[in-house]
């Protein structure tokens, strides 16, 4: 350090000549290697950020079980791990295309690097209907987060009793009239944002480009129909399981199978043709032990005391006219539901939701993608792009492999 | 090597004196459009520069408001801004309002001004030269990363003036989500603002990581690179906690997802933790680029080689690794284990180390030094004296004994105005003095602009040394009102922020004079020996004219002050002038 050393760097002295600096490569870097290595790095350090992003909900799961132990267990009862495992299939489908896509591009195969993006959209596509089926599945439930009452009052009126004990709608959303002006300026801004956007894009763009992306989308659009065609199908396959075991009774040794898989609450559509988990409860006799003791059985494994803790006021499980003793051991509210089963739901909408998000915004980075390999941009001397895509879908499907066990899988 | 000589028998010396051909500087050229669309690093850091100066024009005003308030015992001032009730002024509308103040005026600097203000402003500006890179890695996010900052600035200012938010700048829960403010436009303008600055982060890792030219080795790189790179560690690592827990607040508030809300079965200690995980780290993301802009100005100004340059570096890193466990002395009182804060607070203490070892090695590198009192080092060494009782003063903090009973007392405000503003702004005043002619080209009065920085330290310390004492004494912070004892102290502290506001007035109008009359700023008119002297005054569009010579960035040996006070020049060694005639066509 103490003595001056001087070194000019003679990279630069040929910056500016056309041979060497191909007209990709920005003004700023050196070499098609330095460009590739800061991008490559710029992309892991915002995959860093990402797994923090997601940590925050993590963080929140696990002091969220810990809080509320009793309705996590209940709580599995009302995911189905078929459609988590569906999508966890699909995740990893377009995880490997896409790969196959940065190794097609290194191998100069045009036809399979867009391919494989294409195929990666449609799988986007696919885990989305999927999510749309599930998520509609838990709204006809009646299975929202914690808090959805505040506004619309339908169940959990516990939940807004103040410190005196009496009833009081909270004030939720404010009535200073920002929030609509707010919702109105963002509504306008991605308005206007799409049409400047869109406007860029066309003139960036050649026809045949555009083509491509449209058949990108529309193959998404067709994943996502799939998804949702598939997914209900699952949920059908369920709950005819589900029917036909209702059917033939509450056979004891039936349950200790069942347990492992799921007693999976059923849409609304299904209400008048199989009885919900609500019905079996309110029906009592054959269909309330029968769906009770399915309940029970993994609540077996939880302290006495966690039970306890969870259970409903007396008033709510006295009008579902279930008896004493069945009441001790499964917390349900007025309508059939498991009490604070919101608080599970909370995390599952937040973490699912969240996850969500970056699906579209991978569709939306893949899409770019497939833009440019019409363009001919990329081929064994440049695939920069590709592979950081590449890498963000793959963190997109790291993530949901851990979501599906967290959530899913719980027991 | 060339001795210094002075003006009186000076001689130029036999060595080859390096010039600078002009180009057209970055500042002239395009219309309106070519700014807010431009890639050029320096043109985005300038732009970064209005932005925070205006923020933090606001929360300095909102500042002086609620002194004005404090004047008085009685809540007085702010019943001007409320409608009054029949004859009687309305009071508690009066201290709903001054709570709105201090919400604005704390949300305001911690979000829009310090955070952004040493590592976008100056950081953008003087990184890549520094480096000797012609930009960022990626300019493209570097722009967007600034469009973010003013989206997110719309959000937040939009929520803040429209109607009160007055939550504190923390948005604790639960009464961030029952409040009826606009706690949602403030969450997402600090979701958009936390974005802005990550990305702004990852430009920096990389850019240091792979844009070092040839020669520019870890260890040759100015310390500002290295606590801008810790920085850049800690916005990347801890900021996207603060996006989640901002995000997950706002779903909160919209529809009520219960993470954080007890009524729901959420957990608020958990919100506190999130936050702080965020806001402890993000306090040395304000000073850590302060620290790295002292260990600039002192060298330079010491006409003398940094003390202790590899423990300086390091320390920065050192301080934002040991910045990610410390959040929990936020949290002493709201019912840890006791084995937890004394864990919380044995790290806490440890983060000291690191910071006095920076503290002593700028007082080592100033011992024997030539020192010059420029502006910028008079900042400097206001910012050693206000840094060090910051810092000790957290010591009382950190400690579990005496926190209990200055917890959420003045104590705290002082101790955190010493370290943020005393600190940090203080910081960002002698950086803006000492990049001043390299960014526009001019030279500034450098008396007034000494007036001006000793104003701000006397006005400084009048304003915040009489509330440790009232902080012991037990004056709580965030009230309107206070008993009639704390009066006589009160008042010093409002006379000292009126003469602190006097003080940034007039440096103010000493920065933006010179814009109009100052004279034309040499290449290098400090002498200093890091790269962006070595292009012209303000830069060219490219930086660098002719391709800098890599060395030590706090060897002085080889400039030599121009006897017309055009500045320094440098000359090249003897023992490098030999070899140099072969180099030097590189000039293009």
């Amino acid at each position: 350090m103490a003595t001056a050393e001087a070194t000019t760097h003679d990279a630069h002295a040929d910056h500016g000549h056309d041979h060497d600096h191909p007209e990709w490569l920005a003004h700023h870097f050196e070499s098609p290697e330095q460009q590739f290595d800061a991008g490559k790095l710029g992309m892991w350090l915002f995959l860093a950020q990402e797994v923090l992003f997601f940590s925050g909900l993590f963080v929140a799961y696990t002091v969220y079980r810990a809080n509320h132990p009793e309705v996590f267990i209940q709580a599995h009862h009302f995911l189905n791990p078929w459609l988590g495992m569906l999508n966890t299939i699909v995740l990893l489908a377009s995880s490997l295309a896409i790969a196959w896509g940065v190794r097609a591009a290194q191998k100069n195969q045009q036809q399979t690097l867009m391919w494989m993006h294409i195929f990666t959209l449609a799988c986007a596509g696919f885990f989305m209907g999927v999510k749309v089926v599930e998520y509609s599945y838990k709204f006809d439930e009646g299975l929202y987060w914690a808090g959805w009452d505040r506004e619309y009052g339908h169940w959990n009126e516990d939940l807004t009793i103040n410190a005196d004990g009496e009833a009081e709608p909270k004030v939720h959303l404010t009535d200073s009239g920002m929030h609509t002006k707010l919702k109105g300026v963002m509504v306008w801004s991605f308005i206007i944002g799409g049409v400047m956007y869109g406007y860029g894009w066309i003139r960036r763009y050649s026809a045949p480009v555009r083509a491509w992306v449209f058949i990108g989308l529309g193959l998404t659009v067709l994943g996502m129909g799939g998804g949702v065609v598939v997914a209900n199908g699952v949920q059908q396959i369920e709950v005819d399981k589900h029917a036909a075991h209702a059917a033939e009774g509450h056979a004891g040794d039936g349950h200790g199978d069942h347990g492992d898989e799921t007693h999976t609450p059923t849409g609304a559509e299904l209400d008048a043709a199989v009885p919900t988990f609500q019905d079996d409860m309110q029906a009592g006799g054959d269909h309330a032990e029968h769906a009770v003791a399915d309940e029970r059985h993994p609540m077996g494994e939880v302290q006495t005391e966690d039970v306890e803790a969870a259970i409903v006021p007396e008033a709510e499980a006295g009008a579902v006219g279930v008896e004493e003793t069945l009441r001790e051991t499964v917390p349900v509210s007025n309508e059939g539901r498991p009490a604070n089963a919101g608080n599970f739901f909370s995390i599952y909408f937040a973490m699912t939701g969240v996850h969500a998000l970056h699906i579209l915004a991978g569709v939306a980075a893949i899409s770019w993608i497939v833009a440019r390999i019409a363009r001919g941009d990329f081929g064994p001397e440049r695939y920069g792009p590709v592979e950081y895509t590449g890498l963000y879908w793959h963190l997109v499907d790291l993530v949901w492999i851990y979501l599906f066990p967290l959530l899913y899988l719980i027991h | 090597m060339i001795a210094q000589t002075d003006g009186a028998n000076f001689n130029v010396p036999s060595g080859t004196r390096i010039e600078n051909p002009q180009g057209p500087s970055y500042l002239t050229g395009g219309g309106i459009m070519s700014w807010v669309f431009t890639l050029d690093h320096k043109r985005i850091g300038v732009m970064y520069l209005v932005g925070v100066l205006t923020a933090f024009l606001l929360g300095g005003v909102l500042a002086l408001l609620v002194r004005t308030e404090l004047l008085t015992p009685q809540v007085d001032f702010f019943t001007n801004f409320v409608e009054s009730t029949g004859d009687e002024p309305n009071i508690a509308a009066a201290k709903d309002a001054y709570n709105v103040a201090f919400t604005l005026h704390g949300a305001v600097m911690v979000f829009l001004f310090i955070i952004p203000s040493i590592p976008a402003a100056i950081g953008n500006f003087c990184l890549p030269m520094m480096l000797g890179a012609k930009d960022v890695a990626f300019p493209r996010l570097n722009l967007a990363s600034f469009h973010l900052w003013v989206v997110g600035a719309c959000f937040f200012l939009a929520a803040l003036l429209t109607t009160g938010l007055d939550t504190g700048w923390t948005f604790y829960t639960p009464y961030s989500t029952t409040t009826s403010g606009p706690v949602i436009a403030a969450t997402l303008g600090v979701f958009i603002l936390g974005f802005s600055s990550i990305f702004t982060g990852i430009n920096f890792v990389v850019t240091v990581n792979t844009m070092r030219p040839k020669g520019m080795t870890w260890f040759r790189m100015p310390l500002l690179l290295w606590s801008l790179y810790a920085t850049a560690i800690i916005q990347v690592l801890a900021t996207p906690v603060l996006a989640i827990t901002v995000l997950l607040l706002t779903v909160e508030k919209a529809v009520g997802i219960g993470i954080f809300d007890p009524a729901l079965g959420g957990d608020p200690v958990l919100y506190q933790h999130f936050f702080w995980f965020y806001s402890h780290p993000a306090v040395y993301i304000m000073i850590l680029p302060a620290m790295g802009v002292i260990s600039e100005v002192i060298p330079v100004y010491s006409r003398k080689h940094i003390f202790g340059y590899r423990f300086i570096a390091y320390s920065s890193i050192a301080i934002a690794l040991l910045g990610f466990l410390v959040w929990g002395h936020h949290m002493f009182t709201s019912g840890q284990s006791n084995l937890t804060t004394v864990i919380f607070s044995f790290l806490t203490f440890s983060v000291s180390i690191p910071s006095a070892i920076k503290v002593f090695n700028w007082l080592a590198t100033l011992y024997k030094g030539n020192i010059h009192y420029n502006a910028a080092m008079t900042y400097a060494l206001a910012f050693m004296f206000l840094f060090t009782i910051g810092g000790l003063t957290g010591l009382y903090l950190g400690s579990l004994a005496t926190v209990i009973h200055l917890h959420d007392t003045y104590f705290v405000v002082s101790h955190f105005h010493y370290v943020m503003m005393g600190g940090t702004l203080v910081a960002f005043l002698a950086a803006l003095h000492h990049w001043w002619p390299k960014m526009f080209g001019k030279m500034y009065n450098e008396l007034w602009a000494n007036i001006a920085a000793l104003m701000v330290f006397v006005g400084f310390n009048v304003t915040f040394f009489p509330q440790f004492i009232l902080g012991t004494q037990g004056m709580p912070r965030r009230y309107a009102s206070y008993k009639p004892e704390f009066e006589g102290l009160h008042q010093l502290s409002t006379f000292g922020s009126y003469l602190l506001g006097a003080g940034l007035t007039l440096a103010a109008l000493v920065l933006v004079h010179s814009l109009f009359r100052g004279r034309k700023a040499p290449d290098n008119p400090w002498g200093a020996a890091t790269l962006e002297w070595k292009c012209c005054s303000p830069p060219t569009h490219h930086n660098f004219e002719v391709n800098p010579l890599m060395g030590s960035p706090y060897v002085y040996d080889n400039f030599v002050e121009d006897p017309n006070g055009d500045g320094y020049y440098e000359v090249l060694p003897d023992f490098k002038r030999e070899a140099a005639p072969a180099e030097q066509p590189a000039q293009t």
